[in-house]
């Protein structure tokens, strides 16, 4: 890892740090994601090891963020997988190098560097010495940019399934947004024992996922979209629950509680409980400086039966993006 | 019942193991584990037809050579599949999944050929890393190290080996598995090598002999059962 010059740790996640780094030999910034081998138990945890083939798979999207490569350092020795090269086809190379991070053995993930995240760019519209609403134009150009990576995730078999505004990077100075993080995603198209419920942070969560259902497909994903779509308008989170029960709650009190005639099979999920009967209120309300179009989008999107939301590609043709310029796509 | 519907049958039987198999503690060895026993034996026997003939088909991977034992496990791919099964209870994808990442592995690395010093080894490696790829709640490496008859820091190398070897190619989509589905049911109409010919043949054994003993029970869905 010599050839990166550490510049600032610029985060956490749960097996490292990440790190703002720059490539010695061109100059350009990287994004480095430390994440350590638990040798004696764990080895590789399965999030880096979905999200090194996720991306490579997805990588040569413009929307998701770009690995670079992949390294291993383990004491005296380091190895090398190109992630370029490994998406054509080639395996990765296998280097000699010196010995880097204390003898303890380390995979580094390395992304191209974008320099914030969806989450910084609503706080900084919010709080300190400039409040002022995301502008339309912004809020359209980001949300088409994601609905292209997550189409993207879903014409390829992948469920992202941690959608959220922390896990969307940001170049503000091109307007370009990133999809990033896919440590939790997972193919939808192998037939599989009941998927976990512990996916996607709460406040994006879809309904189904909160009410226990053993398979779930595409629309958790658009059901996060729907939410970081309104958190944009808004500037904060449209369900911040701070529990299952509690998120629920928030859910059916915006949109009402769910009947069998609206969402067939509800009341049969794993975690249905008798909840208060709460009447579906206007969705305007909650976000009200959108127009028309927009809700209608946005209602579209938060659809409580998960077979009738829209998904990704159909919502790219939706008349909220009829005035988009959509040639710079 | 002729052979031919007894195949059908357990065609229809792979199939439906794979899109839904009950994941119960006392579920059944799932079909796909013999057939691909089967089918991995024959390249085996294959292999060492090759091996026999030209010298130079040896493995000459270097690289490779990291699944290499001092010398070949006595238990049988059959037994160390149902072993792995039994004690993993990973669903019976993840063992479609691990078929396409043997098959990706030898294509990335033409020098390596399947031999019985290296099978086991690949194959705990494999269905390991596909477990943890498709199945959202995995068992650690330290527990695979145990089913497999390794040890944890063998099996932590063997899977770094193998995810650099591949390039980290592991995604399989819908259409792949598909056709890999496909291919385990040719396995299953050709009579499917050694196991699946036991198989069948102990089935129509038990038929006619219940048939010889009158046994009412006897219908095409029982003796489908019997044969799993």
């Amino acid at each position: 890892m010599e050839k990166y010059e550490k510049l600032e740790k610029v985060g956490e996640g749960t097996y490292g740090k990440v790190y703002k780094a720059k490539d010695k030999a061109t100059g350009q910034l990287v994004a480095l994601k430390k994440t350590r081998l638990e040798m004696d138990e764990e080895g590789v945890p399965p999030t880096a090891l979905r999200e090194v083939s996720l991306l490579q798979l997805l990588s040569q999207s413009l929307y998701v963020v770009r690995l670079l490569s992949v390294e291993h350092v383990d004491g005296g020795s380091k190895r090398k997988a190109a992630a370029a090269a490994a998406a054509e086809g080639g395996g990765g190379e296998a280097h000699g190098g010196g010995a880097v991070g204390g003898g303890k053995p380390m995979l580094y993930l390395v992304f191209e560097y974008l320099d914030t995240d969806l989450k910084k760019f609503i706080d900084s519209h919010r709080k300190g010495p400039n409040p002022r609403p995301v502008p339309a134009a912004t809020v359209q150009n980001f949300l088409y940019q994601l609905l292209k990576g997550v189409a993207h995730c879903h014409s390829h078999g992948v469920l992202h399934r941690d959608l959220k505004p922390q896990n969307l990077l940001v170049d503000k100075e091109k307007g370009i947004l990133k999809i990033a993080d896919l440590g939790l995603g997972r193919a939808f198209t192998v037939p599989l024992k009941s998927y976990t419920h512990e996916v996607v942070t709460l406040w994006y969560r879809a309904p189904e996922v909160l009410l226990g259902s053993a398979h779930y497909s595409i629309g958790v994903d658009m059901w996060s979209v729907g939410c970081i779509f309104a958190e944009m308008v808004r500037r904060q989170a449209l369900f911040p629950g701070d529990s299952e029960f509690q998120q629920l709650l928030h859910i059916f009190r915006l949109l009402g509680t769910p009947t069998e005639k609206q969402w067939p099979g509800v009341t049969t999920l794993r975690d249905w409980h008798v909840y208060p009967q709460w009447e579906p209120q206007n969705l305007a309300r909650a976000v009200p400086s959108l127009g028309p179009d927009g809700v209608d989008l946005l209602s579209k999107m938060l659809k409580y039966d998960p077979a009738e939301r829209i998904s990704a590609k159909a919502a790219l043709d939706h008349p909220f993006f009829d005035s988009l310029d959509k040639s710079q796509f | 019942m002729g052979s031919s519907s007894l195949r059908r049958s357990r065609q229809r039987t792979l199939r439906s193991d794979l899109y839904s198999f009950t994941y119960r503690q006392d579920s059944k060895t799932p079909l796909v584990v013999s057939v691909l026993a089967s089918l991995i034996e024959r390249t085996m026997s294959r292999n060492e037809r090759i091996t026999r003939s030209c010298s130079w088909a040896l493995s000459k991977d270097v690289k490779t050579r990291v699944f290499d034992c001092h010398e070949s496990p006595d238990m049988t791919i059959q037994s160390y599949l149902e072993r792995i099964f039994r004690y993993t209870k990973a669903g019976p994808s993840v063992y479609v999944v691990a078929y396409v990442y043997i098959d990706r592995f030898c294509q990335a690395n033409p020098g390596f050929r399947i031999n019985a010093r290296n099978v086991h080894r690949l194959l705990i490696t494999t269905i390991m890393v596909a477990s943890k790829y498709v199945e959202d709640m995995n068992y650690r490496n330290s527990y695979f190290a145990r089913v497999g008859g390794l040890g944890t820091e063998e099996i932590n190398r063997l899977e770094l080996e193998f995810l650099f070897l591949m390039g980290f190619k592991l995604h399989v989509n819908l259409s792949v598995f598909e056709s890999y589905i496909c291919h385990l049911e040719r396995e299953v109409s050709i009579g499917g090598g050694y196991q699946i010919e036991r198989a069948l043949r102990c089935a129509e054994e038990i038929k006619f002999s219940r048939q010889r003993a009158g046994d009412p029970r006897l219908n095409h869905h029982h003796v489908a059962r019997i044969m799993l």
